[in-house]
């Protein structure tokens, strides 16, 4: 008798205490997700382009200063031949190409021989970097991805990956190519995003994952029932954890409740506001440091 | 022999008076604290062990470590918990061994097994399992110099002043405003610039401080040589040159962001507002928490007149106030006792020289038990004191006996000489007084022998009542009546003269008697009647046993109420004192946001990177069950944190915790019992009965996350090697500390570390960009890693695993509950929980220390019942009548149980102790009335006749001994103060008992006399 009676007052409570509570759900979109690698490398110009001197002489003029912008045709430098006997014109050396003043290596009426280097240009009609890249990233990495510059909305092509690894450090060469932006400059130190194995399915914040008993779960309302199923976890993607199995598209998770839930809970369920944040991609977290940077021009 | 000591009247008078002075002395000298000398001590070991986990420390480690330490002498348990990264045994000893033996052979023992311990927990620590706030505090302010030149103005003289304090163990002055220096690296930089952390450190370390390069002498003089290779102060820091590259110079300022603050910057203390210097003391462990607390506000006062004037101290926490507090409100209660006792002497003896007299044995026997207290090293305390508090009443009670014959006698015969007088009257009462303090004193003998946890808490209280009452027995039997003869002796010649007073006393106390006579007769003359109201009386006793006893709720003692209220904290994975605070911060001010405006002030104290304590001082006393009720609510344990959460009590009581419930799980893989744990608490949460759950040790699993670097390919990168790369990711991690030193008195920490937040998941450890000639790599290059899930935590109760499931109950749920929550868990188990075979869960008897405490109190209880046997067998030389007489003791049991329940009382130790306070004066007023009886029935004929002559004669002497004991008791009943609670069951308890039996007594004893056949014996 005081058993039954025991049992009656399991059976009310429980009911009692399962009308009280209520669940939030959202709903579980299929979403996109890629894996991110970083690597840094510094920027260099496009290409340098050196002049030499063309005659063994004394520098007369130096038209240009370090940075300046140069175009085919800007004077650069004239050179003056000595002669005890003739007065020769100076040779002036022009530019052959766009781009900025690099280094010059002479100063007005200074001796210079033939062939002696002047001064270079930078070509900057693009930006070119070496990264070198782990025999780990190496597979998932080929020629035509793009290098986001972290921090900026810019980005690079890769041009080239290389087969054979450097010596023994199991590191890959690869080429990246940057079109030109004001925020670049030589010399900078970039940090850059390579995305890859993106991947589409059912992607879950890494606090819903829960373990429990031993098992790996997600909490979801299934009609008005609370369900706690189980899942096979894959990949991390930042703050997110690709569902393999277990969950689909359509099943509802419950994100926010009022009293401890537990399996086989009846609960009253609410939807939750529709939140524009949740699709496309996600952000992984950007390397330790985020911004693109240098030390300034001139190095 | 009384004879002989009024025929030497005066040299009694000469020995009294210095007695009473020799009793101030002692007085005087004895210690003041807030509980006796508690022998049980336990004694903790922290060994830190980062790289080891749980699980690997336990397998390796715990066959070397357990055995030593359970090898010691007097260990009575050990309860070890292992952590990852972190393991600490807590190791109880038996009651007889004190601390500072128990700790010396903790720390002998753990020498002796260094070297077979991994070099990192070469830093262990052995430590006092100390109440979290037996310490004193103050504040050092001023405002109007900085806390820099208050520190240097004042810690030179406080310093030795303060170390002369005898009873302090510690007392330290903190600087609170010790400069920290935090460089927070900022990657991009260092990366750009091509420097790893280890670069910026040592550049950090080699740029602080000046080279110095030699010295020379000129004559008499020294000249020491330095170059300026360093910086002039933290303030420079950011000044200091890593490297160059190209033609510029790099500084560090270049690299990281330097921050300048000063140290503990949250300190919560603010109750004036100003930043202060604190000052710290903790007490001996046998030491005198109150003379220090005196000592040292002295020592202040006087080195206040060499410091400045606008330099202000504040006490901040004076556990001293609060036992002053708690003292003077049980010598209140005393004092509120003892005032009613004397007035109803007014109403029952009229003459106020009686009452002089009387009162006049209540400081004499006090302050006489003072001597002996003294002697048998008994502490001034509160629980000594609530002795002396409920010995108030019965202390008067022989003096009373011995005053009302020598009023009764000189009312009747005022023709004799007042030294006859004295004779007989005293002569008559003697042998019971004798008889009474004798069996009140044998019901606490056997108190020594039963469990040492009621002794050594409730001792005290049993001895201060044994000398309390033999004090007042000598004081009864030798100053008494000498003082009545001085006083009296005038009156040989002249009439009793009866004031008004007296003559309004006589009125009342011959109509109760009247009253009392016409019950007693009509029970007496019918048999029928006579049966019935005995068994009645024992037919009530029954049912209360029965049913009212298990309603009353069953504790050890009860907390003495106070306004504050400590909050101890411990979490388990927390690494250092700064990330416990931070950890703490959320909970602290939900903390606060409940309480709101009860609060008067807080201060938190964290002793290590992983306990603290959080102290609210309340704004009453009365505010204190609903904020610990909050707090309960608000404060729960979980996987990481443990709370521990009391009123706040200056020198804690060490007690056995007890918990509403407890169940174990047993079997052979622990990953398994911790999933059935897991779902067992699921089970019990969802019934809804306790008000918190947890789990020791808890179930929460970690990931261990294990890199293997990649050895071939990291030889290949000249400058990096596997040491340097987990450097990196320690920094990465933790940051780490790049100077600690000295200077000029002064504490210099700089530490290095990254940003908060940048590492949140193993991915951003794998892709931390290592700088490689001038690009970067990740980290993931040169690792792979593995990730497993371990567990948390293994603990060990005396070397054995153990899985505990705890319930705690709530507040205002009585005890009787528990057997059927217990029931209704097991079903809601058995439907919920599939157990695999070999494992079973078992219920474990969390009363356990209670009824072994309340069943050897009963041992207690029933020897000495037996002994009073013993004692009134020899006063009376009779077998039966002793029986007569222990009849009253049951009657007693009535009053008990129903007072304990209609006061929402519990049976505690404290209630116990009343039952057997209890015994012994109950027999009392039926010895008056058998001896009585003996000696007039031999004189009369008829037996009914003399039993009213009897019962007429010894009512007032019974009455008013009753009315003043349980008056005397009755500030202890009704708890007034702070304090007086603890032994508040005690009052409520004898009060409620021994009006019962007494007005049962009364009417009992005469009964039972009426309906047995004569005594054919009996001499005394």
């Amino acid at each position: 008798m005081k058993k039954c009676m025991i049992m009656c007052c399991l059976m009310v409570s429980f009911f009692v205490f399962s009308q009280d509570k209520t669940v939030t759900v959202r709903k579980i979109k299929a979403s996109k997700a890629y894996e991110t690698l970083f690597y840094g490398a510094r920027l260099q110009p496009a290409a340098l382009i050196s002049y030499s001197s063309p005659v063994t002489g004394v520098v007369s003029k130096v038209y240009v200063k370090e940075g300046d912008m140069v175009r085919p045709g800007t004077n650069l430098i004239s050179v003056v031949r000595r002669s005890s006997s003739t007065d020769f014109l100076p040779s002036v050396v022009i530019s052959q190409v766009t781009g900025v003043v690099g280094k010059i290596n002479v100063v007005a009426n200074q001796e210079v021989t033939e062939r002696l280097e002047l001064i270079v240009i930078a070509d900057i009609s693009s930006y070119k970097t070496d990264l070198l890249l782990s025999d780990k990233d190496i597979v998932r990495i080929k020629k035509g991805d793009f290098a986001y510059i972290i921090g900026t909305s810019l980005f690079g092509n890769i041009t080239s990956v290389a087969i054979i690894p450097e010596g023994n450090t199991g590191l890959f060469r690869a080429s990246v190519e940057f079109k030109p932006d004001r925020k670049l400059f030589s010399g900078a130190f970039v940090q850059l995003e390579i995305r890859v194995d993106y991947f589409e399915g059912v992607l879950v914040p890494v606090e819903w994952v829960a373990n429990k008993y031993g098992k790996t779960i997600v909490t979801i309302a299934v009609d008005n029932k609370v369900v706690f199923r189980e899942v096979k976890v894959g990949t991390r993607y930042g703050k997110r954890l690709s569902i393999q199995s277990g969950l689909k598209p359509g099943d509802r998770v419950i994100v926010k409740y009022n009293k401890a839930i537990f399996d086989g809970d009846e609960v009253t369920v609410t939807e939750e506001a529709e939140n524009t944040k949740q699709s496309g991609f996600n952000n992984n977290n950007p390397p330790p440091g985020g911004m693109m940077s240098g030390p300034g021009r001139g190095m | 022999m009384l004879q002989f000591l009024l025929n030497r009247r005066r040299v009694i008078l000469l020995i009294i008076v210095p007695l009473f002075v020799a009793g101030i002395y002692f007085l005087g000298k004895m210690p003041i604290k807030m509980y006796p000398n508690m022998r049980k001590s336990t004694v903790m070991v922290n060994i830190p062990h980062p790289s080891y986990t749980a699980e690997d420390f336990y397998d390796e480690f715990r066959d070397t470590l357990e055995p030593k330490l359970n090898a010691i002498e007097g260990v009575e348990s050990i309860q070890s918990t292992y952590n990852s990264g972190r393991t600490r045994y807590q190791i109880e000893f038996d009651w007889n061994i004190d601390f500072d033996t128990a700790r010396s052979e903790v720390i002998s023992a753990m020498d002796s097994i260094k070297s077979s311990l991994p070099s990192e927990s070469d830093s262990y620590s052995v430590s006092s399992w100390r109440g979290a706030t037996g310490f004193m505090s103050l504040a050092v302010y001023s405002n109007e110099i900085s806390t820099k030149e208050l520190y240097d103005i004042v810690e030179p003289v406080l310093k030795v002043r303060l170390a002369q304090i005898n009873d302090a163990e510690s007392v330290t002055v903190v600087n609170i405003e010790e400069l920290n220096t935090e460089i927070i690296l900022r990657p991009s930089d260092l990366l750009t610039y091509g420097y790893t952390p280890d670069d910026v450190a040592s550049a950090v370390r080699s740029g602080y401080k000046h080279t110095s390069i030699g010295s020379f002498r000129e004559n008499r003089n020294v000249y020491n040589l330095r170059v300026k290779t360093g910086i002039d102060g933290v303030y420079e820091v950011e000044n200091i040159l890593v490297g160059i590259k190209g033609n510029k110079e790099i500084v560090l300022k270049d690299l990281a962001d330097v921050k300048i603050y000063s140290g503990l910057p949250r300190n919560l203390y603010s109750a004036n507002g100003e930043r202060s210097i604190m000052i710290f003391a903790t007490p001996k462990e046998d030491g005198n928490i109150n003379s220090m607390s005196k000592d040292i506000l002295t020592a202040i006062d006087e080195l206040k007149k060499d410091l400045p004037s606008h330099v202000q101290f504040q006490p901040l926490i004076d556990p001293a106030v609060f036992i002053n507090r708690a003292v003077k409100n049980v010598i209140n209660a005393a004092l509120v006792g003892s005032l009613l006792a004397i007035i109803i002497i007014i109403i029952f003896l009229g003459e106020w020289k009686n009452v002089l007299i009387i009162s006049l044995s209540i400081p004499l026997s006090i302050v006489y038990s003072f001597i002996l207290m003294y002697i048998f090293d008994v502490s001034i305390n509160l629980i000594s004191l609530s002795g002396m508090t409920l010995a108030v009443g019965m202390i008067i009670d022989s003096s009373i006996v011995i005053m009302e014959n020598i009023h009764r006698h000189r009312l009747d015969r005022h023709g004799q000489s007042i030294k006859d007088i004295v004779l007989v009257s005293v002569g008559e009462v003697r042998a019971s007084i004798i008889g009474s303090t004798i069996t009140s004193v044998c019901v606490f003998l056997p108190l020594s022998f039963t469990a040492p946890l009621t002794n050594a808490i409730l001792g005290d209280l049993a001895k201060t009542v044994i000398f309390a009452l033999s004090c007042s027995m000598g004081t009864a039997l030798i100053v008494t009546p000498v003082v009545a003869y001085y006083l009296f002796r005038n009156e040989e010649k002249c009439e009793v003269k009866e004031s008004r007073l007296a003559k309004m006393s006589e009125w009342i106390v011959s109509r109760m008697i009247g009253f009392y006579t016409k019950i007693l007769k009509s029970i007496l003359t019918s048999r029928l009647r006579s049966y019935t109201v005995l068994l009645s009386s024992f037919f009530l006793l029954i049912l209360l046993i029965i049913f009212v006893a298990p309603k009353i709720r069953m504790e050890i003692v009860a907390d003495p109420r106070s306004d504050r209220v400590s909050v101890r904290f411990t979490n388990n994975s927390t690494l250092d004192k700064e990330a416990l605070l931070d950890a703490f911060m959320p909970y602290e001010k939900q903390v606060l946001a409940k309480l709101g405006n009860r609060v008067e002030s807080r201060f938190s104290n964290i002793f290590n990177s992983s306990t603290g304590n959080l102290l609210i001082t309340l704004k009453s006393s009365k505010l204190l069950d609903n904020a610990i009720d909050d707090l309960k609510d608000i404060l729960q344990n979980n996987d990481d944190w443990t709370f521990d959460i009391a009123a706040w009590d200056p020198s804690k009581l060490p007690l056995p915790r007890t918990y509403g419930l407890h169940m174990k799980v047993n079997g052979s893989d622990k990953k398994v019992i911790l999933g059935i744990m897991e779902q067992v608490m699921d089970s019990i949460n969802k019934l809804d009965l306790y008000r918190s759950v947890s789990s020791v040790p808890s179930t929460r699993t970690t990931e261990e996350i294990m890199l293997l670097p990649r050895k071939e390919v990291i030889q290949e990168f000249p400058g990096l090697s596997v040491s340097k790369l987990s450097g990196l990711i320690k920094i990465l991690l933790n940051g780490t500390q790049v100077i600690s030193m000295n200077e000029n008195d002064t504490q210099i920490t700089i530490s290095m570390n990254y940003a908060e937040g940048m590492v949140s998941s193993i991915t951003d450890i794998l892709n931390y960009q290592i700088p490689y000639k001038d690009k970067s790599i990740p980290l993931k290059h040169f690792f792979n890693y593995t990730i497993n899930k371990g567990i948390a935590e293994i603990r060990n109760d005396n070397g054995e695993e153990t899985f505990n499931i705890y319930g705690e109950m709530r507040r205002g749920v009585a005890d009787s509950k528990k057997k059927g929550f217990e029931k209704m868990i097991q079903e809601s188990i058995n439907k919920d929980v599939k157990l695999p075979a070999g494992y079973t869960i078992t219920f474990e008897d969390t009363q356990k220390i209670i009824n072994e405490s309340v069943s050897s109190l009963i041992t207690a209880i029933i020897i000495s019942i037996v002994l009073i046997y013993l004692v009134l067998g020899l006063q009376f030389n009779s077998l039966k009548i002793p029986l007569i007489i222990l009849v009253t003791i049951p009657l007693g049991f009535i009053g008990v149980i129903g007072s304990l329940y209609i006061f929402n009382s519990t049976i505690s130790l404290n209630s116990m102790l009343g039952t057997i306070l209890l015994g012994g004066i109950v027999v009392n007023n039926a010895i008056i009335l058998l001896d009585f009886y003996i000696s007039y029935r031999k004189k009369m004929d008829d037996k009914l006749e003399t039993l009213l002559t009897v019962a007429k004669l010894r009512f007032t002497p019974i009455l008013i001994t009753t009315a003043t004991t349980l008056l005397g008791m009755l500030p202890i009943a009704l708890a007034i103060g702070d304090g007086t609670n603890i032994i508040q069951p005690l009052g409520i308890s004898v009060s409620g008992g021994l009006l019962v039996s007494t007005m049962l007594t009364l009417i009992i004893i005469p009964v039972v006399l009426n309906l047995l056949p004569d005594f054919k014996n009996s001499e005394n």
